[in-house]
């Protein structure tokens, strides 16, 4: 049983249509990069999943059954599922709020089980952050520490699914290459479902992928096959613009 | 004689200081990348060698454009050097554009200054011939319609190309790009690196490349100067810097540019 599906889903925003029939499923322990430029549709996925919006036509499946989002009841559960982090970390954190609240809140929000400190305490650890973090403002941090104070925020719920809308896009590339890592690391616990614009994210952190073009998938299937040999004449074009850094000349 | 020419040059904000005294030259036609993360200072170099710095920021040292010295100098002084000796393409399309006014009206500002500058008059029917003779020189289809668009009506890559254009109209020697690809899609980026390579090789303009984005400076550039918290820590072709980093920071980045192409490298 997949963790996340949707099956032919239509959607559109007023007139404009912007998703054409998509239909994907996530699999448990399968982390899936949905790859797209601006404009493809990507991020109204992301919001689907998440419940925040509903398809026009179609379902999004969830946890086995339907996702109703007018019913309060499956959307607290929904939120206990399945968790997001977003691209801008200088806008995800509350910048009144001490990291503590910032990570005590979703606890008493989401009716969870357990003390909340002691939570704080795991998902700090597991986000790579010092202890001393909690009593500190987001303005102390990087954008690199910003971005795993939010990741250590969706971990509370003990989520199933984690979705990633461009977790890295914003951040430096040594800072990059760390939160990589350690998506990487917290992605064999929970499956990851991530959104972006570049390839090389996708490649080193998704075993499955999609190709999201103009609201529709061209080309689904394992990361590798796909790298190897793309079948869409998109996605050849999609991996034939990547710079590549200079190889040493023998 | 260099057509830039920098020489300890330092950048004071209100607090402290910036730019830790760098110095380089770019010679005609060669193209020197600027690297570095957020924060290190390559952007506040590069605008300081056109006298762009923003409110509350002071340059000091010597920055030489085309002979010219730009610290210290008045803004109006510098009108005769922006344009025909150096112009500039911006990250940000959009606010590189003005949001009010048609397209064709602001791609005809530099193509008439260009004129008045050099003693032609330009008639009417000239400008339009002009307007669209820059519009397909970088690749833009259909430019009759795009003459009377405005900018909220194009694409953020046709944006880019126009604000390419427009720099180019004014006839520079110099090209200075900041981030002028950060902002566009990936097929999108590769057009427009395409596009300033052959439009920098056919006018023999030189470029001053500023980018955090490793391979996209390898794709541009012949010579590169990384610079960290202000200060410039390796230089030197861009291929050797690349492939045989001599500086700490420099191995750091070039390690996890590398680590990234190789998960894709690794897939194919």
């Amino acid at each position: 049983m997949s963790l996340i599906s949707l099956k032919d889903v239509q959607f559109s925003y007023g007139d404009t249509p912007i998703l054409h029939g998509v239909s994907l499923a996530l699999e448990q322990g399968e982390s899936l990069g949905i790859l797209g430029e601006s404009g493809s549709g990507k991020s109204t996925i992301l919001r689907l999943m998440l419940g925040l919006t509903r398809p026009d036509t179609g379902v999004v499946e969830a946890d086995g059954s339907v996702l109703d989002t007018r019913s309060r009841a499956r959307m607290q559960a929904h939120r206990r599922f399945v968790q997001p982090v977003f691209q801008d970390p200088y806008t995800s954190l509350d910048p009144r709020m001490k990291v503590r609240r910032i990570l005590t809140e979703p606890h008493a929000a989401l009716d969870l089980p357990g003390d909340a400190e002691a939570e704080a305490a795991r998902v700090l650890e597991a986000g790579g952050l010092p202890a001393d973090s909690l009593d500190r403002y987001p303005r102390a941090f990087s954008g690199g520490q910003r971005q795993r104070i939010a990741i250590a925020r969706a971990l509370i719920a003990r989520p199933r699914v984690l979705l990633a809308d461009e977790p890295v896009s914003a951040l430096d590339l040594a800072t990059k290459v760390r939160v990589i890592e350690l998506l990487t690391e917290l992605s064999r616990e929970l499956t990851l479902v991530l959104v972006s614009h570049d390839i090389a994210i996708v490649a080193a952190l998704c075993p499955r992928m999609i190709v999201l073009q103009q609201g529709r998938v061209v080309e689904a299937g394992k990361t590798a096959a796909i790298l190897r040999a793309p079948q869409h004449p998109y996605t050849q074009r999609l991996l034939a613009s990547l710079q590549h850094m200079p190889m040493e000349s023998p | 004689m260099s057509l830039l020419e920098v020489n300890n040059l330092r950048v004071h904000g209100p607090a402290r200081e910036l730019v830790h005294g760098i110095s380089f030259s770019v010679e005609p036609g060669e193209r020197l990348g600027l690297v570095g993360e957020s924060g290190s200072g390559k952007s506040l170099t590069a605008m300081s060698t056109v006298g762009l710095l923003a409110h509350g920021l002071r340059a000091e040292g010597s920055v030489l454009l085309g002979g010219h010295q730009v610290i210290g100098q008045s803004d109006r002084a510098l009108v005769p050097l922006r344009g025909p000796v150096a112009a500039v393409v911006f990250q940000d399309p959009r606010s590189a554009l003005d949001p009010l006014m048609r397209l064709g009206d602001q791609l005809a500002h530099p193509i008439r200054r260009r004129a008045k500058r050099e003693g032609r008059s330009m008639s009417g029917p000239q400008l339009r011939a002009e307007q669209l003779r820059w519009l397909d020189r970088v690749s833009i289809a259909d430019p009759e319609r795009i003459l009377t668009s405005w900018p909220h009506e194009v694409s953020g890559g046709q944006r880019q190309r126009i604000a390419i254009a427009m720099a180019l109209a004014c006839g520079p020697r110099l090209l200075i790009a900041d981030e002028p690809t950060t902002a566009l899609d990936v097929t999108t980026q590769a057009e427009v690196l395409d596009l300033l390579d052959t439009l920098a090789r056919d006018e023999g303009l030189a470029l001053l490349f500023i980018s955090h984005d490793l391979p996209v400076v390898a794709r541009i550039t012949d010579r590169v100067i990384v610079m960290q918290h202000g200060r410039a820590v390796e230089e030197g072709p861009v291929r050797q810097v690349f492939t045989r980093p001599r500086d700490t920071y420099t191995q750091g980045l070039v390690a996890a540019a590398q680590q990234l192409e190789a998960a894709v490298r690794g897939m194919q």
